[in-house]
């Protein structure tokens, strides 16, 4: 008799139905209203004035508003010369970081989950203690670890394994991709940790008691649950590895600046803030893009948004 | 009462119980009301306490209270001790925040007033002043000035404009060849040596535009900051060449002395003498480096001092900081400190017998052959502006 493998729409609960009551509408609101605050003062007001200062005339540490608005900044950006490479530098930066962060957290988090057993909490803290060292110096530390003397080539040279220090380990896109992804690493396993908290273990017994081999738990039911927290995760690792601009300062190679020195530039060095409020509001733009083309990719493969019962 | 919970040490607590969304806010509160409690304390100390300063013998004011500085790292003199000797015996001291880079004072200086006291390599007064972020200063309050050897006497933009002076220098110096001795016996006497294979993936370029401009126009025999708009490709194509030499491109003049004193590279284009006495001070990892300082091709100058932004609050206690750095003594602390030239009168005397860097009965000749490092133009028709400078400089690093 053939097994039945249900898929992973069939396992998710329907949503709550909605909140009776005048009391349990209000409290949502009220608990999101800080949140909500802040990011208005703090993200939405600061972009909406980067967004006016885009159209504005710059000259050095000033600028003049000017009838018609100028599109000239955002034509400036596009024909500058350093702009596709330092674009096309961050997108493959951002697009490593977040694959690598996915592909280590996605097992992790799993592991965590099931299989940590009482020691859960325990692996939880020590993942949280990865973020409690600073950022630079956890860049000064890869830069001894990956470093021409660094303890991996120094290993390296003491087993005989290499006659000569590997070059590439230290001041390469190698170098910056893995000094991110150790920095980012602990938020993408509690982002996941999360997406997979209420996935009960007997949801999985139960695909395997229907049939389910470990591919097709995978592939049908955990991976399909956990897409959209998966996404978030993605998209966190995607903006802050291709904005990054000190690790690539202290990591990288020789060719290897980003577009945030660029925006840098603009602003602090040549003192022409519209020029860089344009380039801001490109990058921005590019990473909203990005999302919905990700959204898309979700909706052409059928992955809809879990909500869980409580 | 569960017995089970309460057999249970905090550790197996901690490890058993289950992570919840209200565990997690009641130890997240819990966390960040620990980790905000010193900011709160001290916040509701009084910190702005930059009062009244009092005259001295011939009116030169005293320093008082907190003196805000903001400039490069060490130029608040931390390390001299007549400096702090004197902060200190007049119950001032100085609070400081840092920069690795000149772009850094502009947009601070716009955006934040208080700062009393600023220290900067002179090639942006113009840039500062345009910006009417300088105060003229009252030399009448630094009667030290006198001191002052003619160079930095003369007129000239970087430090008196139309009259008024706006900086007050503290040291000169020359860019350097800085190399590591023990893997470089014999160093090349000018930057084009640093292109010879032998240094292929062994030097480290300073990601400085305005100082690569400035070597690398004179390495072509082009006057400074005056690069026509036809030129540049010269200027890039050879800069392209140290980028392609080089094993990093270093953030910062720290980044630099880590790279060299951790044997990563073994020669920097555009160091400094100042940065081979940080990397010998931090040990060096036992590397001796060294300079070459008479640069056959490329030999260029700058000079490092002080302004008072327009936004002082406590400008007689910079004045009297900024005059006592030109006593002959304090000086030749601060040069020896910084493994640079002093700018008085009498402040050779008080150097080490044996050290011959930057002797000022030499400073003519050394200005001549190292002359004043100075900035593309903001604007121009003509010349190589320093945005289209910085937008070749950043492709070329991308």
């Amino acid at each position: 008799m053939a097994r039945a493998v249900h898929s992973a729409d069939e396992l998710i609960p329907a949503p709550p139905a909605s909140p009776p009551g005048r009391r349990r509408r209000v409290g949502p609101f009220a608990l999101t209203a800080p949140a909500a605050v802040a990011l208005l003062l703090f993200f939405a007001a600061p972009v909406a004035v980067f967004f006016v200062y885009s159209f504005l005339t710059g000259a050095v540490f000033s600028f003049t508003a000017e009838a018609p608005a100028t599109f000239s900044n955002y034509v400036d950006v596009f024909q500058a010369p350093s702009t596709p490479d330092l674009l096309g530098n961050s997108a493959i930066v951002g697009l490593l970081v977040a694959v690598f962060c996915l592909a280590i957290g996605i097992p992790v988090a799993y592991w965590i989950r099931y299989h940590a057993g009482r020691y859960q909490n325990l692996v939880l803290l020590a993942v949280i203690a990865a973020l409690f060292a600073s950022y630079l110096v956890r860049i000064y530390a890869w830069r001894s670890m990956l470093g021409t003397d660094g303890v991996i080539n120094s290993g390296l040279e003491s087993i005989g394994a290499i006659s000569e220090p590997l070059g590439f380990l230290v001041f390469s896109r190698f170098a910056v991709v893995v000094a991110i992804v150790h920095i980012l690493l602990p938020f993408v396993i509690l982002i996941l940790y999360a997406a997979f908290r209420p996935l009960e273990p007997r949801y999985l017994e139960a695909s395997e008691d229907l049939g389910a081999g470990m591919v097709n738990r995978w592939r049908r039911i955990i991976l399909p649950l956990i897409a959209v927290p998966a996404m978030s995760a993605f998209m966190l690792c995607f903006v802050l590895a291709s904005a990054d601009y000190v690790t690539p300062q202290f990591l990288g190679g020789p060719e290897s600046s980003m577009v945030g020195v660029q925006i840098q530039n603009y602003f602090k060095a040549q003192g022409d803030y519209p020029l860089g409020a344009a380039l801001a509001i490109t990058v921005l733009v590019g990473y909203l893009i990005v999302q919905a083309m990700l959204l898309l990719g979700l909706k052409l493969l059928g992955v809809r948004r879990v909500e869980w019962r409580s | 009462m569960d017995t089970r919970e309460a057999d249970r040490g905090p550790f197996e607590a901690l490890v058993e119980s289950p992570v919840t969304r209200r565990r997690i806010l009641r130890y997240g509160a819990g966390a960040m009301a620990g980790l905000a409690l010193p900011g709160v304390l001290a916040a509701c100390g009084d910190d702005d306490d930059g009062g009244t300063t009092t005259a001295g013998a011939g009116g030169v004011p005293k320093p008082t209270g907190t003196i805000d500085f903001f400039g490069w790292e060490g130029e608040d003199l931390a390390a001299v001790k007549e400096m702090q000797a004197f902060l200190s015996e007049n119950g001032a001291n100085l609070k400081a925040s840092f920069t690795p880079t000149l772009d850094d004072i502009t947009p601070r200086l716009q955006s934040t007033d208080g700062i009393d006291l600023l220290a900067y390599t002179s090639i942006i007064t113009e840039r500062l002043q345009t910006a009417d972020l300088l105060q003229p200063l009252d030399t009448a309050k630094l009667p030290n000035l006198e001191g002052l050897l003619p160079r930095w006497e003369e007129d000239d933009p970087q430090w008196i404009e139309n009259g008024e002076r706006l900086f007050v220098p503290m040291f000169f110096q020359t860019f350097s060849l800085m190399h590591n001795s023990d893997e470089v016996s014999d160093p090349p006497t000018e930057y084009r040596g640093l292109l010879e294979p032998e240094f292929k993936d062994r030097i480290v370029t300073w990601a400085e535009p305005n100082g690569a401009f400035g070597v690398l126009s004179d390495m072509l025999d082009i006057e400074q900051g005056q690069v026509p708009k036809d030129r540049i490709d010269e200027l890039a194509d050879l800069f392209q060449q140290f980028v392609d030499q080089s094993k990093s491109i270093a953030a910062s003049p720290g980044d630099i002395v880590t790279q060299i004193a951790s044997g990563e590279v073994v020669a920097v284009f555009l160091g400094t003498p100042q940065f081979t006495a940080f990397a010998n001070g931090a040990g060096g990892a036992g590397r001796a480096v060294r300079d070459v300082v008479e640069i056959e091709n490329g030999n260029m100058s700058f000079t490092d001092g002080y302004g008072i932004p327009t936004g002082a609050d406590n400008a007689d206690s910079a004045y009297a900081f900024i005059n006592e750095t030109l006593d002959p003594k304090v000086n030749a602390s601060i040069a020896e400190g910084f493994a640079a030239g002093t700018v008085v009168e009498g402040a050779d005397e008080f150097l080490p017998e044996d050290r011959t860097l930057y002797p000022s009965d030499q400073i003519d000749e050394i200005l001549e052959a190292a002359p004043l490092q100075v900035l593309a133009p903001l604007e121009s028709d003509e010349f190589v502006t320093q945005g289209e400078w910085l937008e070749r400089f950043t492709q070329l690093t991308s």
